[in-house]
Order: structure tokens, then C-alpha cells, then sequence
């Protein structure tokens, strides 16, 4: 009972903040009531005892939202205070697509023969999950986390402006790299 | 000195040394020790504002500012001289207590904050200037409006000029990390806790990397951009106020006393703020060269602060040297000088032949501004402000 | 499986209150260094917590201009709401007031809470020195994560369980902080940087004018001096189970060894405050990814070696 309440405040809270992001005129309020609907949908999580899932979601997405509010205000840039600023492009175009989505989603929530409970759920679902992802699909696994990183990783290299050449001369043979603020460890 | 226990415990003054207040300043600072009370950092942080020296027009304006920025209850007190600082302080504790007074200075700050909201159209406390510029309303912006689709695009009724007057800042191409971030002006002003009495630079940051200064006031011994390093620390005996060696002493162990609280080494400073208060004080200054010594010795060795300052250690010297270096190399100049005076006082307080002097826009452009205020206290300028005038 | 149960709700109300009592005991342990360093006695650096509280209560709020007041204060009023998030996975004695299977996961998830919070706060005031001081925590914090990550996940590993009272319970007598001195110092240092203290203040330090407390006063100031307290003193309470062995200890019971453990922690976490000098947040940064980062992960690798060879 109690879960259920907390599931449909939850429910409520993350679409209204979804809403809000839309809504609001400053990058920072925007970012924020979208980590506030990631919230909302982590303690939706929880309340299907879903336990670890939940949490990660919690933490990875306000981590996400902290760095990428830093982003937002860097690209789309406005000042703290509210200033009125459509956000929305592509009304007509995004309010056709969106209802068909919605419309869709709607059909295959309600319409799909789901299968019904046939057990109890499992006493410790992180370990049934850490079983799952670490036993049939370790494959998957280990080929996607490595890729994930050396995306993240040549991205940034090929991304900055200053390459090794420009660091550590055009022979690569200065001990120590030419950077305007040293770090920590001399790399 | 006042009884401690006779007066308030745990009041926050913000110190603020206008253009020849150095001496005042040292002089509340040690009457601060005695008291108990704290020197706050920030504006709404105090509840006593200690104007020390005689503030011209322009820093007039600018105390002002500072002191409307006082949340209540609020006390004031203009020093211009070292006379009953005390007293006035004690006095300044009364008026806190004050309740009739401390509603009339209520009804004045919520008149002012009313009158800067009418001008701007909106109901607001105060605004800032001194410390932080009003040009800060944000940092990065319009880069990416160009790739858009314009056709699509509604902008409303977005205007320039951002809101509660305070326009948006402007994007500028070069860049040090070539992010293309918008440039905002921060002046370094009069009021500011740990800067040197006098000094009023405009900053042009992007994001929080200086790329421009511009001095706007300089104390008496010149503008910051000409001096030199360690170097030029002055002899004794051309200076007015108090003369002699221990004085000098005094002002450069206060020095050393800023750069380490900057660098946030707390209790190290408080070795070189009890060296300076014990020179004030008339105590023999062999002792006192001892502590200044050992303290050298100290900061010399410490490992996190050379490493938190200059990076880690390099096998052959860099073509220029960094901003952290510098400001290590100086401080360590000042507490060896602060030593050597108190030792021999016809030491002649010289150039050190490996240093050379930097000009302090070469080494704050392209740092981050938590160094160039380092850079700045290491300068030293309120020492050479006495010796030189 | 030991023996802890779930407090009822009704209890609810004394892990704020006493987070708030051993944050208290850490505030007047900071207060003692602070007024000893300024030339003070010991009784005024004692009471000194209390007397800044009353000065701060009694003192204005201000809020400067165009500042963005709904996220501002979210951040004033979330950091001390994110301590006592932090601690309600914590067994005092033989409670916990929430007995989550993912514990320590919950721990990691609160601190990163805090990174929203600290930028928030310096976003919120709409001025210069807490903007800047809000982005350079981000910058500490990115260097710090993932080590504090792995340093968390090394205890779980070397118990098989992601629940604090199992971690607490698998200690045997040996504590982890004793085999796993890397993932105990990285958790120390964590806890400092995200408390934003001591060598790490990097949001809240002089040398930008308080930082994000530049522009806070009255009750707003107060919350979030107080909050650094209170996430300092949740970060030492718990490290306790984590590292310490929990409330295990000869005679006194587990509530007392609890208690005195974590106040052991929390005073060496305060006095780091001005003895150290602050680490700039651009050093720490290859620190953090060059060197923590892969010894971390050999910890984990050595935590996960000695569990499997033991189990």
C-alpha cells in the first residue's frame, strides 16, 4: 500500500518535472528538475524492490545532471534569473512525434499480453541481477564497457586543441609537458 | 586593552584598509586577537565594518557599498589612526547590542535595497560591486545559436540586457583553451579581505581563467605591473609611519601571514601573525627571528604546500616559471627577509641574483583566480606601500 | 547473517538528532583549533560553535541580486538533509533505521547528491567567487569519485555483501582499514572533499572570499556551516562499520564502540583544517585519475583475491 502510494507520487513528480524542464527559462532550474524526474524514477524503482537498480539510477543520474548543467549553460546559456526564452523548436514537427510515441507506448503498455506472476520475486534481486549480467550476458559485458571507454577517451583526445605535439615538442622529447597550468603528477 | 570578558564574544569584523591605512589595519587586527573576535572574509559574513585609514572619494564609494552589504545588526567604525582601536571596537559591540539603533540601520538597508529594486524594476536586497562585479550573469553563451535552424526559431521577447538590469556577458575568440567562453569582469576592490590596501584591479575572466588585468588604483609604491619580485622589498629608513627594522619585519611577516592563509595553511599563518603581533608589541626581536626562522624552515619543507603550489618537481627547469613557483619562492623571500632584518638591521633587503622579476599580468594570465589572488599577496605590496612612501 | 533489526519509524526522529550531537562534538573540536590558532583560550574555542550559532541566528539573511533563490536554498537546506540521508543505512548497535540490502550503495549515491548541492549553492547566489568556487568543487569532485567509488566497493567486495551490517559483521577482528589502507585513505580523503574541508575546502576557502559562503548570512550561513559538520561527522560515522569493525569491542556494547570509534574519526577529519594546506584542484585532478584510481582498483583486486581464497 504504502509502495503503491510512493509509486504513484513518484509517477506524478517525475512527469511534472519532465514538464518543468520544458517549462522553466533558466538552464540550470532545467537540468535540475530533470535530475529531479531521474529521482523520481529511481524511488519508482525502489518501490518494485528493485533495490540496486534504483540507487544507481539515483547516483548516476545526479552525477550526470551535475556535469551536464555545466554543459547546458555553456551551450545554450542563459543567466540565472528567469529570462523568458522559447527553448521549444519544431513545434508543430515534435508535437506530432511526440503524440504518436505517446500514443504507442500507451498501446503496447496496455495492450501487450504481459505474462503474469508466475513466482514470488527473488529474495536477493542483486544477486540474481549481478547473476544475470555477470553469467549469460558477460559477453556483452566485456566487448560494450571497454568500447564505451575508448569512445569516451578518443573523443577527448581528438576533441582538445592542444595535442601531444604542442605538450611535449615536435620530436615528443621534453621530460616535462607544456601546459599553462601544471598538473599534479607531470604527466 | 579592554577585558575580553567586559565585551561580546565571537564578533565577525570585516577589516578593510583603504589607501594608508596599513598600520590601522595591523592595529585592529591585533586588537581583534585580544578580543576574541574573528576577521570575516566576506561582507555577509560580518557584523562590524572596521574602515581602516582615511578613505578618499572613490574608496568612500566603494565603503559604502561594503556597508550596505552588512546584513543586521551591523556596527561601523572609521579608524584613521591606531589611536583607541580598542575603545572604538568595544563602542562598536555596544551598538550591536543597541536595539533602537539596530532597527533605524534596518529600516535604512531595506530604503536602499527598495530604492536599487525601483531602479531595476524589481524588489531585491543588495547589489553587489566592490567584490563581485554586477557583469556576472552568466558565463557562456549565444555559441550555439548559429547552427540552428533559424526559420524555427522563436526567441519571445529575449533581450540583451539580462534581467534586473545586469547585461549578459560577451563571448571573445581568444580563449585559452579555444572553448570560445564568454568574458566577464570581476574587480578586485578596495574592501577585500587579504588584498593589498589600495589596489583596485579589473579582472576579465573566462570562466574562472584570468586572461586580462587592468589596474584601476594603485597604492602608493606604484602599480603591481612594474614591480618586481622578491627583489624589491625596500630598505629600511625611507618609509613615514613607524621606521626602523622591526617595523619592516612586522609588515613582512604580515605579508607572509596573507599568502599563507590564502594558501590555507592556517596554523603556519598564525606562527607569522604572532611574530608580526609580537614585534608590534615592543618584544625582542631575537626570539621572534627565531620563530620566523623556524617557520621558514617549516614551510620550506613542507612537502603538500610545494607540491599544491608548483606541481610536482622537474628535472630540468622550466623556460618560464609557474605562477605557483613564484608565489612559493616569495613567500619563502619574505619570511627569510622578515628573519634577516631582525638579525641585522642594516641587512640590505636585495635582489637575489636567481630571481628574475615577472610582472604579474605575464604570470596571472592563463591561471585560475584563486592564484591570482596568491600572486597578488605575494607581491607584498602593503610592506613596500610603507617603505616607499 | 547477523542479528540487526530494523528500527521502527517511531525512532525516526533521533538519527537527526544525533548526527546533530556528534556533529556538534566535531564543530567544538574545529572551534578549539580555530581559536587556538587566533590566539585564543581553549573554554572561548569550546563554546565557540554556540556563540557563532546565536550570532548567526540572530543575524539578517540578504539575498543578493537576480540570485536564483529556489535552487539556492534547495542547496542551503540539502546538505544537512543529505547527512542524515547518509547515515540512516548506519547500525547503531544493534538498529539500523534502514536495513537496505544495498547499503554502501546508498552511502555512494547521498555523497554524489552533494555534488549537485555544492554547485548549486554556487550557482544560486548569482555572484562571482561562489560561481567559481561551485564549479572548481566539480572539478575536485570528478577527481575524487571514482577512486571514493572503488574504495567503497573494496569493503563489499571483501564481504560478499552490499549491506553495512555484513560488512560491519565480516571484520572478524581484523578491520578492513587495517588490510585495506588504501580504500580507508581514499574514503578519509573523500569524505573531506565532499564535506569540503580541511586541505580539499576547495568551495568554501579563502582565497575566492569564503567561496560559496560568500554570499550566505544568517540561518542560511548557519546551515551550511552546520552542514559541512554534519556530513563530516556522517562520512566518520560511516567509516565505522565500513573500516572499523562496526560496534564490536571488548565490554563497552556496540552503540558505545560505535560512538567512540566515530568520534575518533571525526576529530582527526576536523583538526585536517588548517594544518594542512589546501590541494589545488588542479593537481589533485591527475592525481586522482593517474595514481588513486588504479591503486584503488588494485585494492579492490587484493580485497577480492583474499575473499575468494578465504571463502
Amino acid at each position: 500500500m504504502l509502495e503503491a502510494i510512493v509509486f504513484w507520487i513518484s509517477a506524478v513528480v517525475a512527469v511534472a518535472a519532465g514538464v518543468t524542464v520544458f517549462r522553466t527559462d533558466s538552464m540550470a532550474r532545467a537540468t535540475y528538475a530533470l535530475a529531479a524526474s531521474f529521482v523520481a524514477v529511481g524511488l519508482m524503482l525502489l518501490t518494485f524492490a528493485l533495490d540496486y537498480l534504483g540507487v544507481i539510477v539515483i547516483l548516476m543520474m545526479v552525477m550526470e545532471m551535475a556535469i551536464m548543467a555545466l554543459f547546458m549553460i555553456m551551450l545554450m546559456g542563459m543567466n540565472p534569473a528567469l529570462m523568458p526564452m522559447s527553448m521549444v523548436h519544431g513545434k508543430r514537427s515534435a508535437a506530432v512525434i511526440a503524440g504518436l510515441v505517446f500514443v504507442g507506448l500507451a498501446a503496447a503498455a496496455l495492450l501487450v499480453p504481459w505474462p503474469g506472476a508466475v513466482e514470488a520475486p527473488v529474495a536477493d534481486t542483486t544477486r540474481s541481477l549481478g547473476e544475470a549480467v555477470m553469467g549469460s550476458k558477460m559477453l556483452v559485458m566485456l566487448t560494450v564497457s571497454p568500447v564505451l571507454f575508448a569512445t569516451i577517451v578518443g573523443a577527448l583526445v581528438l576533441g582538445h586543441p592542444r595535442n601531444r605535439y604542442q605538450r611535449y615538442g615536435a620530436d615528443l622529447a621534453a621530460d616535462h609537458p607544456d601546459d599553462p597550468i601544471d598538473g599534479g603528477v607531470g604527466r | 586593552m579592554t577585558p575580553a570578558l567586559a565585551v561580546r564574544r565571537g564578533v565577525h569584523v570585516l577589516v578593510v584598509a583603504v589607501a594608508d591605512g596599513v598600520w590601522v589595519r595591523l592595529a585592529v587586527e591585533r586588537a581583534l586577537r585580544d578580543l576574541g573576535w574573528v576577521a570575516a572574509w566576506s561582507p555577509a559574513d560580518a557584523d562590524v565594518l572596521a574602515v581602516c585609514g582615511s578613505p578618499a572619494d572613490a574608496e568612500a564609494a566603494a565603503v559604502k557599498q561594503l556597508w550596505q552589504q552588512l546584513p543586521g545588526p551591523r556596527a561601523r567604525v572609521d579608524l584613521a589612526t591606531a589611536d583607541d582601536v580598542a575603545a572604538s571596537l568595544a563602542r562598536c559591540a555596544a551598538a550591536l547590542d543597541d536595539g533602537g539603533l539596530q532597527a533605524v540601520l534596518a529600516r535604512e538597508a531595506d530604503d536602499a535595497a527598495q530604492e536599487a529594486g525601483r531602479g531595476r524594476g524589481e524588489m531585491d536586497h543588495n547589489r553587489h560591486d566592490e567584490m563581485e562585479h554586477g557583469d556576472h550573469s552568466d558565463m557562456q553563451h549565444g555559441g550555439g545559436h548559429d547552427q540552428m535552424n533559424h526559420g524555427e526559431m522563436e526567441h519571445g521577447d529575449m533581450e540583451m540586457s539580462g534581467p534586473a538590469g545586469i547585461p549578459l556577458a560577451e563571448g571573445a575568440d581568444d580563449d585559452r583553451d579555444e572553448l570560445e567562453m564568454d568574458a566577464w569582469h570581476v574587480v578586485l576592490g578596495p574592501g577585500l579581505p587579504g588584498w593589498p590596501a589600495g589596489l583596485v584591479l579589473r579582472t576579465t575572466l573566462h570562466g574562472d581563467v584570468v586572461t586580462a588585468l587592468e589596474t584601476v588604483a594603485a597604492p602608493a609604491s606604484g602599480s603591481p605591473g612594474d614591480l618586481g619580485g622578491p627583489a624589491d622589498l625596500g630598505g629600511p629608513g625611507d618609509r613615514s609611519g613607524p621606521d626602523g627594522p622591526v617595523p619592516h619585519a612586522a609588515l613582512l611577516a604580515d605579508a607572509a601571514a596573507t599568502v599563507l592563509d590564502l594558501a590555507g595553511w592556517g596554523v603556519a599563518a598564525a606562527s607569522a601573525r604572532r611574530a608580526r603581533d609580537d614585534l608590534l608589541d615592543g618584544r625582542a626581536p631575537g626570539p621572534v627571528a627565531d620563530a620566523l626562522e623556524r617557520l621558514a624552515r617549516r614551510v620550506r619543507r613542507s612537502v603538500l604546500l610545494r607540491w599544491s603550489l608548483q606541481g610536482p618537481g622537474r628535472r630540468r627547469a622550466a623556460p618560464r616559471p609557474s605562477a605557483g613557483r613564484v608565489v612559493r619562492l616569495r613567500l619563502l623571500a619574505l619570511l627569510d627577509a622578515a628573519a634577516a632584518l631582525l638579525r641585522n638591521p642594516a641587512h640590505p633587503v636585495g635582489r637575489e641574483p636567481a630571481e628574475e622579476p615577472e610582472a604579474l599580468a605575464d604570470l596571472a594570465v592563463g591561471q585560475e583566480l584563486g592564484t591570482l589572488r596568491l600572486l597578488v599577496a605575494s607581491l607584498a605590496l602593503d610592506a613596500r606601500a610603507v617603505a616607499h612612501a | 547473517m547477523p542479528d540487526i533489526t530494523q528500527a521502527a519509524p517511531v525512532w525516526a526522529a533521533l538519527v537527526p538528532l544525533g548526527l546533530l550531537a556528534l556533529a556538534s562534538a566535531g564543530a567544538v573540536v574545529a572551534g578549539v583549533s580555530a581559536t587556538r590558532m587566533r590566539g585564543g583560550a581553549v573554554l572561548a574555542g569550546v563554546i565557540s560553535p554556540f556563540t557563532e550559532t546565536s550570532r548567526l541566528l540572530r543575524q539578517r539573511r540578504r539575498v543578493p541580486v537576480a540570485a536564483d533563490r529556489v535552487l539556492w536554498h534547495v542547496a542551503i537546506g540539502g546538505i544537512p538533509v543529505v547527512a542524515v540521508l547518509m547515515v540512516v543505512v548506519v547500525p547503531i548497535g544493534p538498529v539500523v533505521l534502514a536495513d537496505s540490502p544495498v547499503g554502501i550503495v546508498w552511502f555512494n549515491a547521498m555523497d554524489v547528491l552533494l555534488w549537485a548541492l555544492w554547485w548549486l549553492a554556487g550557482w544560486g547566489p548569482n555572484s562571482a567567487h561562489p560561481l567559481i568556487a561551485g564549479h572548481r568543487f566539480l572539478g575536485l569532485a570528478l577527481a575524487y569519485e571514482l577512486p571514493l567509488m572503488f574504495a567503497l566497493t573494496a569493503p563489499a567486495v571483501a564481504a560478499g555483501s552490499l549491506r553495512v551490517a555484513d560488512v560491519a559483521a565480516a571484520q572478524h577482528g581484523l578491520w578492513f582499514a587495517v588490510w585495506m589502507p588504501v580504500a580507508f585513505a581514499v574514503y578519509l580523503l573523500s569524505t573531506l572533499a565532499f564535506s569540503s574541508w580541511g586541505p580539499f575546502a576547495v568551495a568554501a576557502h579563502a582565497d575566492l572570499a569564503g567561496g560559496v559562503l560568500a554570499e550566505t548570512s544568517g540561518v542560511d550561513r548557519w546551515l551550511m556551516l552546520a552542514g559541512r559538520h554534519l556530513v563530516l561527522a556522517a562520512g566518520a560515522l560511516m567509516a565505522v562499520p565500513l573500516f572499523l569493525g562496526g560496534g564490536a569491542g571488548p565490554l563497552l556494547g556496540p552503540v558505545v564502540w560505535t560512538v567512540l570509534k566515530a568520534l575518533a574519526v571525526l576529530m582527526f577529519l576536523e583538526l585536517a583544517a588548517g594544518r594542512l594546506p589546501l590541494i589545488r584542484p588542479e593537481r589533485f585532478a591527475e592525481l586522482g585519475w593517474v595514481v588513486l584510481l588504479p591503486v584503488t582498483v588494485l585494492q579492490v583486486l587484493v580485497a577480492a583475491v583474499v575473499a575468494l581464497g578465504g571463502a
